[in-house]
């Protein structure tokens, strides 16, 4: 069992949403409970995942190195002939560590929310569950995958579902909407596909080349003198072109010493490309390809659209979780594998974060629909993650983990709060409402919480991924002071549009546009939904108390992290 | 005296080719099995359609059971070769993808695969297609370019009388307009191999004479002179700018024959394109005071020819018109291949011709299929599938998986195929430092992105638009049986081959592996 825990962990939803194509489609509660239990069992295991990791300041942290990662498992998938340019190997290749521990946690727990959310999806459920299990496969997949292919694999194979979600189940331009996500996503992740095709093409796999040199029979006989043995001749162009076994493994891709000599991708490749060296670009194409994902201003369009229009579950899985991986791929995989360009683009990306702090929430500020505004407070709150990652310091890559959870659970609250709402009147326009409290207390105290955990007030968790990411900018080396002092313009900008929202929506005397046919619709909430946004309220809050539950599992991988690019 | 020498002479001519038939035993049988196919249909009345569908297939087959046979001699024996035809690995991997394409037209051309076409003359249908077939046999074979020639004019005759085969007002346009472009690159073809022949004194083409005369010839006067002899291949496999007549064909011609065009001619093509450019890359490349090269020219009509695909493909409502875009746009991802021009090209570009054969299949029969039963007037615009994947998930689930293969994304084989041709690509370039050939890279990869937005249209209309018709239509049937089989079949070798890539791969290495010793 604890062996094949994470493939559990990725494909027990995808094999049930399969299953799911079996069962007559009248059945539409079954399919409701089967995906609140499959992803409770998704999230117990993640949740037992997490509670195992290593603890503390000198523990094993992985991000480069195999052996200290966490429940890894490693098995040959593709092994293909390259015409005369050696070998090509694709590994199934998963594993935990300090950077991917906190996003499978919070993987688990909004995918849960949810599918307990989806409980007021009326049409063709069949199809919905076993897309929604589908994409669930998927986005856990992203954050295990090793291996670039599988990796890009799990990255692409989650546009079709969403792409569906968005489309069926969506709300009026669902049409626009959906294929301008798809088109967007899928430009950005043919950036990525052009770096890992340069990538794969100019790494080895020094253990495997070193099977195939006949310097050891076993994968297993491998130690660090056979690599360095490998990698020497390699530098030396020692090895045969048909010897070289040429990997997606990104840890591989890390080591600079696995680098092919004269690859375009090398680090000392003398090859430039309009003044710059190829590496420089292929940062940058990364990078672009991620920051859609995240998404940057001004690589941002798609999110507005795509969240209006989305149901409700959806928009909570695509700001809760969706969003993350872009983070997570640029500390995965862009800031590990081009250290060198991590450095020098450290302004840049820095620079971005700040624009998309204050751009998002300038526009928060302007948006008439609430659903619109927390989609923009989202290109907000996750600029602090950029500058977070760009400080290039412990603090700031903490933080900046700590910040992408944080987001991802109060998102998720944040869109469920409007849907509650919109399943009661089916109109989102701020200015419908006033006065609120009257009417839904316990909801109206709900969306305060949410409210002010979201603009950072203290003893929640927003409070702590502000505060630990633009820590980290102001003690950053590489980026000037400037940067991270205008982005805590954004907190205040923040703390605008919540409490003016809140004011207009939920203080005064009642009213609301529909008069008395809207009221009688509006009870307050029901079980299901206190029992949502409570549980995501008290998380929130636990988190906000206890940061170290999180900064626990991940300040050895980000220290080790800092210290890898530093170094590299 | 005399007559004894010529006798002796004549002997042994007789004996080399009868010693050398072995080498065509596959043609011979399908020869002889379009006489057969034609007899029977004078003598079976009753029942014919049935019996010449099986007599097609088992001479299909039997053909398959020997060029296996010349699979396993021309792995041991270095190749098999005569003065006009050469059997070599590639070229039988070719053959068995043209009788697999030509076994699954004949399964496609039956009314529960949803081809129906009542005026059809079958016996004339099968012996065409198993003529055409032959044809491209012979070309995969040839080595000669009067071969190559004749091979050609075999397999457009065939093709000119296949796409009339709906007999009405469209058919007969789009046949016209085949016919016209067909007989004038063929005529720039012959044009251009008479000055070759001019140059040379010879038409072998791997003849050390045709290669040495060559280099002394003027590079400038070579590459027009190329450009003629390729235009013929150009026109089967659909480059820029001889892609005119594929969607008015496509259009008209039976479904089932479109999808045999779109994918065997264009093998055809490749195979005999990749085996000339080998030769003629030889003197553009040693004269380096002409700063323009072969494989400039190839990546430029790469480059066009996707982008013209692609960009016209948008357009598109009727099916088969979208598909005939696409194939172009694909005819240039597959010349991607030529242009890498290392070894890796090669191979990728026999595994990308693997694949499509199975996606466009696949596109095709389920167009035909859906059509001919669940659409309305209008048969082949997109827009009449409104809702109908809701009703009918099963084949909407295939579709999206093929449209997603041919777009290029995981988890399907089409993604595998991209990414090795790009691959290729990206290695020539390593090597080669041109800047072509990043422009290439990087129009092709966007490209990608473009191609999604027609792709999707086919499940955009299935899955996200509401049914047109609010009451359920009373006599429409319950997708048959047989082909439902068929497409899943097709669609799980796509997903297949993505999960399992090495079975496919390490043929297509072992193929080339052997070329590239028989060449050396």
């Amino acid at each position: 069992m604890n062996q094949y825990l994470l493939s559990i962990l990725v494909f027990l939803p995808l094999l049930v949403g399969l299953a799911l194509l079996f069962i007559p489609a009248d059945r539409s509660r079954l399919f409701k409970w089967l995906m609140i239990i499959i992803t409770g069992i998704q999230l117990i295991l993640s949740v037992l995942v997490y509670v195992q990791m290593p603890r503390g300041k000198n523990v094993p942290a992985g991000v480069y190195e195999e052996a200290s990662f966490q429940w890894v498992e490693k098995q040959s998938w593709i092994q293909m002939e390259l015409g005369n340019w050696g070998k090509l190997s694709i590994e199934y290749f998963l594993g935990v560590d300090g950077l991917s521990a906190a996003m499978v946690l919070l993987t688990g727990i909004v995918m849960f929310i949810g599918a307990v959310s989806s409980w007021t999806i009326q049409q063709n459920l069949k199809g919905y569950a076993s897309l929604y299990l589908v994409m669930s496969s998927s986005i856990m997949g992203c954050f295990l995958a090793l291996d670039f292919f599988l990796f890009y694999l799990f990255f692409e194979f989650m546009l079709l579902p969403m792409y569906f979600l968005i489309g069926i189940w969506g709300g009026e331009r669902r049409e626009y909407a959906s294929i301008k996500f798809f088109i967007y996503t899928l430009l950005g992740s043919l950036f990525i596909l052009v770096v890992m095709i340069g990538l794969y093409l100019s790494v080895i796999d020094p253990v495997k080349t070193a099977q195939e040199m006949e310097l050891i029979e076993q994968a297993s006989e491998a130690n660090a003198q056979v690599i360095l043995q490998v990698q020497e001749a390699l530098a030396q162009g020692k090895i045969q072109n048909d010897q070289q076994v040429k990997t997606f493994n990104m840890l591989a891709m890390m080591d600079a010493g696995n680098y092919i000599p004269d690859s375009l991708l090398h680090k000392l490749s003398n090859f430039a490309l309009g003044g710059f060296a190829l590496r420089f670009w292929a940062f940058l194409a990364l990078f672009i390809g991620f920051a859609i994902k995240l998404p940057m201003v001004p690589l941002h369009t798609w999110l507005p659209d795509a969240h209006v229009e989305a149901p409700t579950p959806v928009s909570v899985v695509l700001a809760g979780i969706l969003l993350k991986i872009g983070g997570y791929g640029m500390i995965r995989i862009v800031f590990s594998i081009f250290p060198d360009g991590a450095v020098d683009f450290a302004w840049f990306i820095g620079l971005c974060g700040m624009i998309s702090i204050i751009y998002g929430g300038l526009n928060a500020l302007a948006m008439a629909d609430l659903k619109k505004m927390i989609a923009y407070s989202s290109v907000s709150h996750m600029g602090f993650v950029l500058i977070g990652l760009a400080s290039l310091t412990s603090v700031g890559v903490n933080g900046a983990i700590y910040q992408m959870l944080s987001h991802g659970i109060l998102s998720a609250m944040l869109f469920l709060v409007v849907g509650v709402l919109y399943d009661r009147t089916h109109d989102r326009q701020i200015a419908h409402y006033r006065g609120l409290f009257k009417q839904m207390p316990h909801y109206s105290v709900l969306v305060m919480i949410a409210f002010f955990a979201s603009l950072g007030l203290p003893g929640f968790s927003g409070f702590i991924g502000e505060i630990f990411t633009l820590t980290g900018g102001f003690g950053s080396k590489v980026l000037p002071r400037w940067i991270a002092g205008i982005s805590v313009l954004g907190i205040i900008i923040g703390a605008a549009y919540f409490l003016w929202t809140m004011q207009k929506m939920f203080l005064g005397t009642l009213w609301v546009k529909g008069k008395e046919d809207w009221l009688r619709q509006m009870p307050d909430l029901n079980t299901r939904e206190w029992f949502m946004l409570l549980t995501l309220a008290i998380l929130t809050l636990v988190f906000g108390v206890f940061p170290n539950l999180i900064f626990d599992t991940s300040v050895a991988s980000a220290a080790a992290l800092v210290h890898w690019i530093f170094q590299g | 005296m005399f007559s004894n020498t010529l006798l002796q002479q004549l002997n042994a001519k007789l004996d080399e080719v009868l010693g050398n038939l072995s080498l065509l035993s596959p043609e011979l049988v399908l020869a002889g099995g379009i006489l057969l196919i034609i007899l029977l249909d004078l003598i079976v009345k009753k029942k014919g359609q049935f019996v010449l569908r099986i007599a097609a297939l088992g001479i299909l087959l039997i053909s398959g059971l020997l060029v296996e046979g010349q699979y396993q001699v021309a792995f041991d024996y270095r190749g098999l070769r005569t003065g006009m035809l050469w059997v070599n690995p590639i070229s039988v991997f070719f053959k068995f993808i043209f009788l697999l394409a030509g076994i699954l037209t004949i399964l496609l051309s039956t009314k529960q695969a949803g081809f129906i076409s009542d005026r059809l003359k079958w016996g004339e249908y099968f012996a065409l297609l198993l003529t055409l077939i032959l044809g491209l046999n012979l070309l995969a074979v040839s080595v000669n370019l009067l071969m190559i020639y004749l091979s050609l004019e075999l397999v457009s005759i065939c093709s000119y009388m296949l796409a009339i085969f709906q007999f009405n007002k469209k058919s007969t346009e789009g046949a016209i307009k085949y016919l016209l472009f067909g007989a004038m690159s063929s005529g720039f073809m012959l044009y251009g191999m008479s000055l070759l022949y001019g140059f040379t004194g010879s038409l072998e083409i791997y003849d050390q004479a045709f290669i040495d005369n060559l280099l002394k010839a003027d590079p400038l006067l070579l590459l027009i002179v190329f450009t003629l002899t390729v235009t013929g291949l150009f026109f089967k496999i659909a480059i820029l700018p001889f892609h005119i007549w594929v969607p008015d064909v496509y259009e008209a011609a039976p479904t089932p024959i479109v999808a045999f065009f779109s994918v065997a001619p264009k093998a055809a093509g490749l195979l005999v394109l990749s085996t000339l450019s080998g030769v003629f890359m030889l003197p553009t490349m040693s004269k380096s005071s002409y700063s323009f090269h072969w494989i400039d020219l190839l990546a430029i009509l790469a480059i066009s020819t996707i982008l013209v695909g692609n960009l016209a493909a948008l357009w598109q409502n009727n099916a088969k018109r979208l598909l005939a875009y696409s194939s172009i746009a694909h005819a240039g991802f597959l010349l991607i291949g030529l242009v890498a021009h290392n070894p890796l090209g090669l191979q990728s570009l026999i595994f990308y011709l693997g694949i499509y054969l199975f996606m466009n299949f696949g596109a095709f029969l389920f167009i035909e299929f859906f059509a001919t039963y669940y659409v309305g007037s209008n048969k082949y615009d997109i827009r009449e599938y409104q809702g109908l994947g809701i009703k009918y998930p099963f084949m909407g689930i295939c579709i999206t998986l093929i449209m997603i293969a041919l777009t290029g994304l995981p988890p399907t084989a089409g993604f595998t195929a991209k990414l090795l041709i790009f691959s290729a690509l990206w290695e020539s370039y390593q090597t080669q430092g041109w800047d072509l050939l990043l422009t290439l890279f990087i129009i092709g990869l966007l490209n990608t992105a473009i191609s999604l937005f027609y792709y999707l249209k086919i499940p955009f209309y299935l899955f996200l638009r509401k049914p047109i018709l609010k009451s359920p239509q009373p006599n429409l049937p319950k997708p048959s049986m047989y082909g439902q089989i068929l497409l899943v079949i097709l669609v799980l070798m796509i997903l297949v081959l993505f999960f399992k890539a090495d079975w496919l791969l390490q043929l297509s290495d072992k193929v080339l592996k052997e070329h590239i010793q028989l060449m050396l």
